[in-house]
């Protein structure tokens, strides 16, 4: 294979919020300027605000003169995976994981079905990818499971100035009127295990602080476990206490976290988990169940349970909550820890990573 | 509770975290308010069943009894859609149009109960028989099992790094070992070259080392792609007959044509015999003898090694050749 003239990306659902989108235009600026290749975006859908950046991926002409690559975003089941299988171009597959189905069995058996296609297409890509990166170590391990051959880890590119939302500071001061609030920030979906955050905020309510709020914050992706969720707030007599915002702007983002007092996260399966980072920018403690690549991500910059019963979070909240000093060493190690995902530090992983693909 | 804001840099002055000293002051503080009395007694098993009777029965499938009773709940069918709306017109002809399809609805909704009834007397049906098998089956007795976890002490199978570099020597690809204990022969047989990584179901065993993880052997399997792997080395001794030969099956399945696979065993009489009273008492499964894997491997048109590698310890090292691809 000579030199790279071209790696454009194939990135199934093109979105200008989330972190693949954003990881997508990241690798966009950093394959152009700092290696100096054409790179494009192709994509089955893409939300209107980046559809100017991108075109429909039937549109990239396929070009056998081995100077055109594809890096692939395997995040979800996508007919992108059976396009790459007739393609020429050298392909690198950047892996950002699929949630296993077993999660959605028995809440969205569509989405149990995309996500079961998704992961039967790593293993086909492995035989036809030259490279394959993961976002952490745990995605990578999935991969060489899956026979791929030469992997390396390239985190999420995250540029943290995207984490300096405009706060809503009017939101925010009403906000922090009231007692100890607890964070989440993410889709509502199983393996997120919300409602395991309700349990234990529950228990937290009734060891420690009857005043405490709650926040779920993020989108819905699952109704039947939205609705269940709801339901379990109303049963337990939480509907004063626990908020279900849905999709917020980047403004109310930015209230929620300069509000909160600590970040929850008890999920049972993430890939990466941008919101723990986003939690560390804004200096807001973190307790996290320690699951797939999460203890990755946290570090040392956080507070990971291997337990997350009920009362086992609430006391570790309380914890988190009541010590001063605990508090400030955990914003600092935070902080520390977020300097690991600086855009310097994993662009410079990127171009390491893609240099012998470009090189050939 | 002082709150910095974003983007501050870290004080040089920060207290080190000791992650672990911090977790085993929660747990001694978990287990102090468990025991006050400040909560009912099952409080926390309370909010876990609050929650199930939310979730669909296949959220809670761990818990077959909850499973049943969920599809029960479920078998009830509310035909009366809430005709609740911010406008006064709109909720009256919700209702009636409820109204005028209550009849049709309710005959369906009859039908639908009456089968989901149905199922879930069949189920309870299964679930009876199934609790009957596993009592008689004490590798599948739950209560076998707990006990046996809880007071055996973990046994790996004794298997030579050498062992392992002998058989695959010369081999480039990747090589799984199944049972790998603490990885003692993974970790020789890396350092001699060769691309080997171990599972190990039992997490006693398993310390901080690389390419080594804690799995279940058929579960990790199944997740292998054909072909995947050049070779693969079996040596997990305490399983039913059954789970060596679909462990078998499996393997041969994900190592590609032309691969090696390596059986480490020993003469399970003898391996009975060597085990403490308590162990004999309540191990589950046992080792197959060499002559068996060698039927085994046979039979399924390997071909087996002349040559055995046995060691002082009385391991055997059963070496077959998957065969080429037609």
């Amino acid at each position: 294979m000579s030199r790279l003239d071209a790696l454009h990306q194939w990135v199934p659902s093109f979105a200008s919020r989330d972190a693949i989108g954003g990881h997508a235009r990241q690798i966009q600026k950093v394959v152009r300027e700092r290696m100096g290749l054409q790179s494009e975006i192709y994509v089955v859908d893409a939300q209107p605000a980046v559809r100017s950046i991108s075109s429909s991926y039937k549109k990239h002409r396929a070009d056998d003169s081995g100077r055109s690559g594809i890096v692939y975003h395997l995040s979800v089941g996508s007919e992108m995976a059976g396009a790459l299988a007739d393609r020429p171009e050298p392909l690198v597959v950047d892996y950002h994981n699929i949630t296993p189905a077993r999660f959605f069995d028995a809440w969205e058996p569509s989405a149990a079905y995309s996500v079961s296609l998704g992961r039967r297409q790593i293993p086909q890509l492995a035989r036809r990818s030259t490279a394959a990166m993961a976002d952490s170590a745990y995605n990578e391990d999935e991969l060489v499971q899956a026979g791929y051959g030469s992997t390396g880890v390239v985190p999420i590119l995250l540029d943290t100035a995207t984490f300096d939302h405009e706060v809503d500071e009017a939101m925010a001061e009403r906000l922090r009127q009231g007692g100890p609030l607890w964070l989440f920030v993410g889709r509502v979906t199983p393996n997120k295990a919300q409602h395991e955050i309700v349990l234990a905020f529950a228990a937290y309510r009734r060891l420690v602080d009857p005043m405490a709020r709650l926040a779920i914050v993020g989108g819905v992706s699952s109704h039947a476990y939205d609705t269940a969720l709801r339901k379990l707030v109303a049963e337990l007599g939480l509907g004063d206490a626990v908020d279900l915002t849905g999709s917020v702007s980047d403004a109310e983002l930015g209230a929620w976290y300069a509000a909160a007092d600590v970040l929850v996260c008890l999920s049972d399966h993430e890939g990466f988990c941008v919101p723990l980072l986003e939690a560390m920018w804004n200096g807001v403690p973190i307790v996290a169940f320690a699951t797939t690549a999460v203890p990755e991500t946290l570090g040392d910059g956080g507070l990971l349970l291997h337990d997350k019963s009920p009362v086992h979070v609430a006391v570790a909240v309380d914890r988190v909550l009541r010590d001063d000093a605990l508090r400030t060493a955990m914003i600092d190690a935070g902080r520390a820890r977020i300097a690991d995902f600086a855009l310097e530090r994993t662009t410079e992983q990127l171009v390491e990573f893609l240099t012998p693909v470009v090189e050939g | 509770m002082g709150r910095r804001r974003p983007g501050d840099t870290v004080s040089p002055m920060a207290t080190e975290l000791d992650h672990d000293r911090l977790l085993a002051e929660i747990d001694t503080e978990v287990r102090r308010r468990r025991t006050s009395g400040e909560l009912p007694a099952d409080f926390e098993r309370d909010l876990q069943l609050t929650f199930a009777r939310f979730a669909p029965p296949a959220a809670v499938a761990d818990d077959l009894d909850a499973l049943i009773d969920g599809i029960e709940r479920s078998s009830f069918i509310d035909v009366d859609a809430s005709v609740e709306s911010a406008h006064p017109i709109v909720a009256k002809a919700k209702l009636v149009v409820r109204k005028a399809m209550a009849f049709q609805m309710r005959h369906v909704a009859a039908q639908m109960g009456g089968l989901g009834h149905a199922l879930a007397m069949a189920l309870r049906g299964l679930a009876d028989r199934i609790e009957r098998i596993e009592r008689a089956v004490p590798g599948l007795d739950p209560t076998v099992i707990e006990l046996a976890t809880a007071i055996r002490n973990p046994v790996q199978a004794a298997v030579p790094a050498e062992m392992v570099t002998l058989v695959f020597d010369g081999v480039d690809g990747r090589i799984a070992h199944l049972g790998a204990g603490d990885g003692s022969a993974m970790t020789g047989a890396r350092a001699a070259g060769l691309d080997v990584y171990g599972i190990e179901p039992d997490p006693r065993l398993v310390d901080d080392v690389d390419e080594l993880r804690v799995g279940g052997l058929l579960d990790h399997l199944t997740g292998v792609p054909v072909d995947a792997l050049d070779g693969i080395v079996l040596s997990a001794h305490e399983l039913s007959l059954g789970d060596h030969v679909r462990l078998l099956d499996d393997a041969l399945r994900a190592v590609r044509p032309g691969g090696r696979l390596l059986v480490v065993t020993v003469d399970p009489d003898e391996w009975r015999a060597g085990l403490g009273p308590v162990d004999r008492d309540l191990v589950v499964g046992a080792p197959l003898s060499p002559l068996t894997w060698k039927l085994l491997l046979e039979r399924r048109g390997c071909v087996v090694d002349d040559h055995q590698v046995v060691t002082k310890s009385g391991e055997h090292g059963v070496a077959a050749r998957l065969p080429e691809a037609p």
